[in-house]
C-alpha cells in the first residue's frame, strides 16, 4: 500500500488529482495550504473512499459569494434541489482507490469543465451524482 | 416509488414523549398527510394511538430507562433495532420535539441513490460529548485515528431497507453494546464506518434548533424533558441529581464552557442574550 502526497503547483484542474496520483492512497492538498496538522487522516481511508473537510461556509446558503460565481451556485441549487447540502473544502483531500470513487473523479471534471470556476461547486453536483462514502471532517478554523 | 412504502418511526415513552408525537405528526401530516406512522414505545403510547388512522403502534418490551435522571433514557437500547421493526421499504426516523417544516419526502427521494441519510451534529465534535462518554470518545478518536471527524445527531435520520444497511443497524447495536452509554450517536458513527453502507452526510439545517435555519425538521432538542424536570428552585427540587457533573458546551465556534448536565440549553440562551445574538423561538 504506497501511501503519498500530492501538493499542489501551477494551473491544473483539481478534479484531475485522482488520474495524476501515482499512489494507492493520497493526501492532496492546496498550494496556498499550509500543512495544518501532523497526523494525517490516511487511517480514515480503511472506512470511507474519500476524506474531506468542510467548506468554512458549510452549505450553499451564504450570502457572501463572488458575483462571477452566482450563476454556478443558482444553477448548482437548482440541480441538487436545496441550499442544504454539505460543501466541503477541496484544499485538503484523502482519496483511495475504488471504482465508484473513480467514477465520481471523472463526474467532478465533467462539472468542473462546466463553468470552470471554483472547484467545491463542482464537487457538491458530482457527489449528487455519484455517491461515495466521505469520511467528513470538522473544519479546524474558519 | 410510492408513498406507501415510505413511513416515519418515532419512539415513545412516557405522557411528554407521546405529546411530542402527536404534535409532531401534527406538523408532518399537514405537508404530508399520506406518510404512515409508526410509533414504537410504551403502553402510554400504545394507549394513545391505537387505533388512530395512519398509525400503528409497537408495544415494545424493552426499558430503555436506565435511571430518572435526564440522561438516563438510552435510546441505544431501541434505535439501532429500528430496522428490524421498520414495515417500510424507506424510513425516516424522527425524534418527539420536533416539528415538520417542508415535507421529508425531499430526504426520501434521495433514497434511490443513497442508503442512509444522516444529520451532523450542530456542534459536530466527538470533544463536546458527555464526561461519562469520555471512555468511548477516547475509545472512537484512537480506532478512527481522529477527533475531528464529524459526527451525527441521530433525532432524524433516512435509511432504506437492504442488505447493507440492515448490516449497518447492527452494526450499530454490536457498537452500542460495547459501552451502553447515553450517547448512542458515537456508536452510530463507528458503526457507519465498519460498514458498507453509502451514506449522504447533510447539514444540521436537515435537524436543527434554530426555526430560521431550519430546512426541513425544527429540533427542540429535549427541552421539553428538561422542561419536566425543571419545575422550581434548585436541582433536587429540578428533579435533577446532586453533584451532576460538568460538560462541555460550544457556545460558538470554538468557544467552550463548561456547565452543569441540564444547563446547556441555558448557558446558550444566556450567551445568545448577552452578545446580542436573536434566539428564533
Amino acid at each position: 500500500m504506497t501511501e503519498g502526497v500530492l501538493r499542489e503547483a501551477g494551473d491544473w484542474a483539481r478534479p484531475q488529482m485522482y488520474t495524476v496520483s501515482p499512489f494507492e492512497r493520497t493526501m492532496f492538498v492546496g498550494s496556498k495550504l499550509a500543512l495544518p496538522f501532523d497526523k494525517p487522516w490516511f487511517p480514515l481511508l480503511d472506512h470511507a473512499d474519500l476524506v474531506l473537510m468542510q467548506h468554512a461556509d458549510r452549505t450553499l446558503a451564504s450570502p457572501v459569494w463572488v458575483p462571477s460565481d452566482q450563476a454556478e451556485r443558482r444553477a448548482t441549487i437548482a440541480e441538487l434541489g436545496t441550499e442544504n447540502f454539505m460543501r466541503f473544502s477541496t484544499d485538503l483531500v484523502f482519496f483511495g482507490r475504488s471504482a465508484r470513487l473513480e467514477a465520481m473523479m471523472a463526474a467532478w471534471y465533467e462539472e468542473w469543465l462546466r463553468w470552470k470556476l471554483g472547484w467545491d461547486l463542482a464537487l457538491m453536483r458530482a457527489i449528487h451524482r455519484c455517491p461515495v462514502r466521505i469520511a467528513p471532517i470538522r473544519r479546524l478554523a474558519r | 416509488m410510492t408513498t406507501a412504502e415510505r413511513g416515519v418511526i418515532y419512539i415513545s415513552w412516557g405522557e411528554a414523549a407521546a405529546y411530542g408525537v402527536e404534535m409532531s405528526v401534527k406538523s408532518l401530516w399537514a405537508l404530508d398527510p399520506s406518510l404512515p406512522v409508526l410509533v414504537v414505545g410504551d403502553d402510554i403510547a400504545a394507549q394513545r394511538f391505537a387505533d388512530r388512522p395512519g398509525f400503528t403502534v409497537y408495544r415494545d418490551e424493552v426499558d430503555p430507562f436506565e435511571s430518572n435522571w435526564l440522561y438516563g433514557f438510552l435510546a441505544g437500547r431501541v434505535k439501532p433495532r429500528l430496522a428490524a421493526l421498520s414495515p417500510f421499504a424507506q424510513t425516516l426516523y424522527v425524534d418527539a420535539d420536533t416539528v415538520f417544516k417542508i415535507s421529508p419526502a425531499f430526504g426520501f427521494d434521495l433514497l434511490d441513490r443513497w442508503d442512509m441519510i444522516v444529520v451532523e451534529a450542530d456542534e459536530r465534535s466527538l470533544l463536546t460529548v458527555l464526561p461519562e462518554n469520555r471512555p468511548e470518545v477516547s475509545q472512537t478518536i484512537a480506532e478512527l485515528g481522529t477527533a475531528q471527524i464529524l459526527y451525527h445527531n441521530s433525532g432524524v435520520f433516512f435509511w432504506r431497507r437492504n442488505a447493507v444497511t440492515v448490516r449497518l443497524f447492527e452494526l450499530w447495536s454490536e457498537e452500542w453494546l460495547r459501552f451502553h452509554m447515553w450517547d448512542e450517536q458515537v456508536a452510530l458513527l463507528r458503526a457507519l464506518m465498519r460498514s458498507e453502507a453509502l451514506f449522504l452526510n447533510v447539514p444540521y439545517t436537515w435537524n436543527c434548533r434554530d426555526m430560521k435555519k431550519t430546512f426541513m425538521v425544527f429540533h427542540r432538542f429535549g427541552s421539553m424533558a428538561v422542561r419536566q424536570f425543571r419545575g422550581s428552585k434548585g436541582a433536587v427540587a429540578r428533579g435533577l441529581p446532586m453533584g451532576r457533573p460538568l460538560v462541555e458546551v460550544e457556545l460558538a465556534p470554538g468557544r467552550f464552557v463548561k456547565v452543569h448536565v441540564g444547563d446547556e440549553e441555558k448557558a446558550v440562551e444566556n450567551f445568545r442574550q448577552a452578545t446580542g445574538s436573536r434566539r428564533a423561538m
